[in-house]
């Protein structure tokens, strides 16, 4: 006879791959993503041409240099000086000329040009700031005699930086990031789809009138450990086929992505790796333990997913502190909702792979997690138990903790 | 010795301060159809949630086949609740198979099984169809093939016929029939009185979780039958309201309800004794349904 809890996972994991709506929204992920990447691209190239058109189209530039910093030799083609501020403006009104520029009298204390325009379109609305200011800094190059001077100021310059922590150089190259990102990915989409998963589960059950006939054959531990399984064989096959498909596309679209991995740099750290593999299967442990509470508490599928987002916002919301946490990554904050139930997953994850968790928060870490999930199941079963053949009503937190003599 | 598949003793169960079933205990024989009765929150299902192990009882021992039930014995109960539905997304020969694999088949067993019974209950063209098709008639049919698939030995049905066209209920009556016959043991709740008559060989009746009646059917009828009296006559019934109460259905025809320590025999001699013409004279058995109105009202 085949075990009851393999049965229950057997049919969760094929009740849900089985869907057509599932591969859809497994495809979709990727394509919405490469369809905002191409028209992320698209529209910043488009501006950029519009913008580089409207200067091309610039016939007349009036420069009113009270300051007298401007170079005379610059001044060619469709720039013309003029004395007078007044008449300068004057002419940008009344579109004679596209723009006037005016370095006052006062310029080297106040620092500031003006610049009068015509408005041709929201995007370009800044056209001439970069050509003022550049038409003063090559004045005063003008000044410099010594050409290699002026060249080497006019040419891109870069920076080498080596920096040292605890006596070590620090690898600076992007790819060293690989590892924490794909962790803090891996947990976030496994979150975002086994909570969504468990919870249609538990609550399609109860909203069918379905679970008492359930519960006369299996246990409430069986079932839930049935869905656990089938539920993360389903999360692992959608991560799975995700990554294949962005794998696929980033490969294909060389030109989206022109990127170069040197894969000798990603840091496979294999303690840290199963660190936070640890902590992915015990937030999700949690997660799910959180959404069977939830369904079983709530008579209807639609009010447990209302409640329930509170939770995966909650389990979400250090992505938001992600500045924080990147600049300061042992600071207070980080080491606060290190241990803090629903944000402690995905932040202990994210401080192992970038080396910022000390031994001891290592293994506090590990503690907390087993801690939580031990605690978010005892509560998932105790409000399976009372909230599951509950039809109509929903279970409040303190009908768990209510005295009830049981043999 | 009867073999006993159910033993429930000084059962009780508390929700918080709340007791809703008191001091429970009766017993259900092997072979036997037994009906739990009582009106709307009378403790009923709660007695039979907590038989099945789906919530524990406070005090007291249920027992199922010696023994307290947990869902391994499934492969020999048989349970049909009150609050039933169906995975309305899968198809029905889908979810068929599934409860049967829980219940311990094959899965071959199981849909060669459940083909028949579909075709036996003439939906066999549905197995293929998701649930949400299916008119609530035919989603009953299924509900009961999913207690049923293993052949149960023992079945326990929630108001079975609850929701069912008089087709359906005949159909479902003829199966149970069928099991009885079989030797299932069957322990059924309901409010249709007919049903315990035409099904039942004993009964429990519980008002707010006690026991207020319980035995075998006719006994709890004769019970409640002993003092009345059906009488067809020619002429006019004489009034004796030191014996009876006299109460005239249709013409020369009257129910006598006979007064406190008097044998209908004494009656008969007085009726006589007035030179009534009695055509017929029997002591009769009020229906369940009267029992019902009477005790728990």
């Amino acid at each position: 006879m085949k075990s009851k809890i393999l049965l229950v996972a057997k049919k969760e994991y094929l009740k849900v791959v089985q869907k057509p709506s599932f591969w859809i929204m497994i495809i979709i992920i990727p394509v919405v993503y490469l369809i905002l990447v191409a028209i992320s691209g698209t529209s910043a190239s488009s501006v950029e041409k519009k913008v580089a058109e409207e200067v091309k189209n610039v016939h007349a530039v009036l420069i009113v240099d009270q300051a007298g910093l401007i170079s005379d030799q610059l001044l060619l083609g469709i720039y013309q000086r003029s004395e007078n501020k007044e008449t300068a403006v004057a002419q940008v009104e009344s579109g004679k000329v596209d723009a006037a520029f005016v370095y006052p009298t006062d310029f080297q204390e106040s620092k500031k040009i003006e610049v009068y325009a015509q408005d041709t379109s929201l995007i370009s609305r800044g056209r001439f700031n970069t050509v003022a200011q550049d038409l003063l800094k090559q004045s005063l190059l003008q000044e410099i005699e010594d050409p290699n001077k002026v060249a080497l100021f006019n040419s891109r310059l870069e920076v080498s930086s080596t920096l040292y922590k605890e006596g070590k150089v620090v690898d600076q190259r992007f790819e060293t990031f690989i590892i924490p990102i794909a962790s803090v990915l891996v947990y976030f989409l496994l979150v975002m789809f086994s909570s969504g998963f468990m919870l249609s589960s538990v609550s399609e059950e109860k909203e069918n009138r379905m679970i008492e006939t359930v519960l006369s054959v299996i246990n409430p531990r069986q079932l839930i450990w049935g869905k656990l399984i089938g539920l993360t064989f389903v999360s692992l096959t959608s991560l799975a086929v995700l990554g294949v498909l962005l794998t696929g596309i980033i490969a294909v679209s060389t030109n989206i992505f022109p990127i170069k991995i040197d894969w000798s740099a990603v840091d496979w750290n294999i303690g840290q790796v199963l660190l936070a593999l640890f902590y992915t299967i015990g937030g999700f442990l949690f997660m799910s333990s959180i959404m069977v509470g939830v369904g079983a508490a709530m008579p209807k599928y639609r009010e447990a997913q209302q409640f329930s987002s509170v939770f995966i916002i909650l389990s979400i919301l250090p992505i938001y502190f992600a500045s924080i946490l990147i600049a300061e990554p042992t600071g207070t904050i980080a080491r606060v909702i290190s241990f803090t139930p629903f944000t402690a997953p995905l932040i202990l994850i994210f401080r192992s792979s970038i080396g910022a968790l000390s031994l001891w928060e290592s293994i506090l870490g590990i503690m907390v997690i087993i801690t939580y999930v031990a605690v978010g199941f005892y509560l998932a079963f105790k409000l399976f138990e009372i909230g599951s053949l509950e039809l109509s009503k929903r279970i409040s937190f303190n009908t768990v903790f209510k005295k009830e003599n049981k043999t | 010795m009867p073999e006993k598949v159910i033993d429930v003793e000084n059962f009780s169960k508390s929700f918080g301060e709340n007791e809703v079933v008191s001091n429970l205990s009766f017993e259900v024989n092997k072979g036997e159809v037994f009906a739990l009765l009582g009106a709307n929150g009378s403790g009923k299902t709660t007695t039979i949630r907590c038989l099945l192990n789906i919530l524990a009882p406070t005090k007291g021992s249920l027992l199922v086949n010696g023994e307290r039930y947990n869902q391994a014995m499934s492969q020999e109960v048989g349970y049909l609740p009150e609050e039933r539905g169906l995975y309305t997304s899968e198809r029905v020969i889908d979810t068929m198979v599934y409860f049967g694999e829980l219940k311990g088949m094959d899965s071959s067993q199981a849909r060669k099984w459940s083909l028949d019974y579909l075709t036996k209950v003439g939906i066999s063209e549905k197995a293929k169809e998701k649930v949400k098709k299916l008119s609530s008639g035919q989603q009953q049919k299924v509900q009961l093939g999913i207690t049923i698939i293993n052949n149960p030995n023992l079945l326990i049905l929630d108001e079975p016929t609850k929701g069912l066209d008089p087709v359906n209920r005949t159909l479902l009556m003829d199966l149970l029939m069928e099991m009885k016959n079989q030797g299932s043991t069957i322990v059924f709740i309901t409010h249709q009185m007919e049903e315990v008559e035409k099904l039942a060989d004993r009964l429990l009746m519980i008002k707010d979780g006690k026991e207020i009646l319980y035995g075998g059917v006719d006994e709890v009828k004769e019970r409640f039958g002993t003092n009345r009296i059906h009488v067809a006559f020619t002429g006019d019934l004489p009034k004796n309201e030191r014996l009876y109460h006299s109460k005239e259905i249709e013409n020369n025809y009257a129910e006598l309800l006979p007064q406190e320590n008097v044998q209908s025999q004494e009656i008969l001699q007085y009726l006589l004794s007035q030179n009534l013409k009695i055509i017929k004279y029997e002591l009769t058995l009020p229906s369940l349904n009267e029992i019902f109105i009477q005790v728990s009202g």
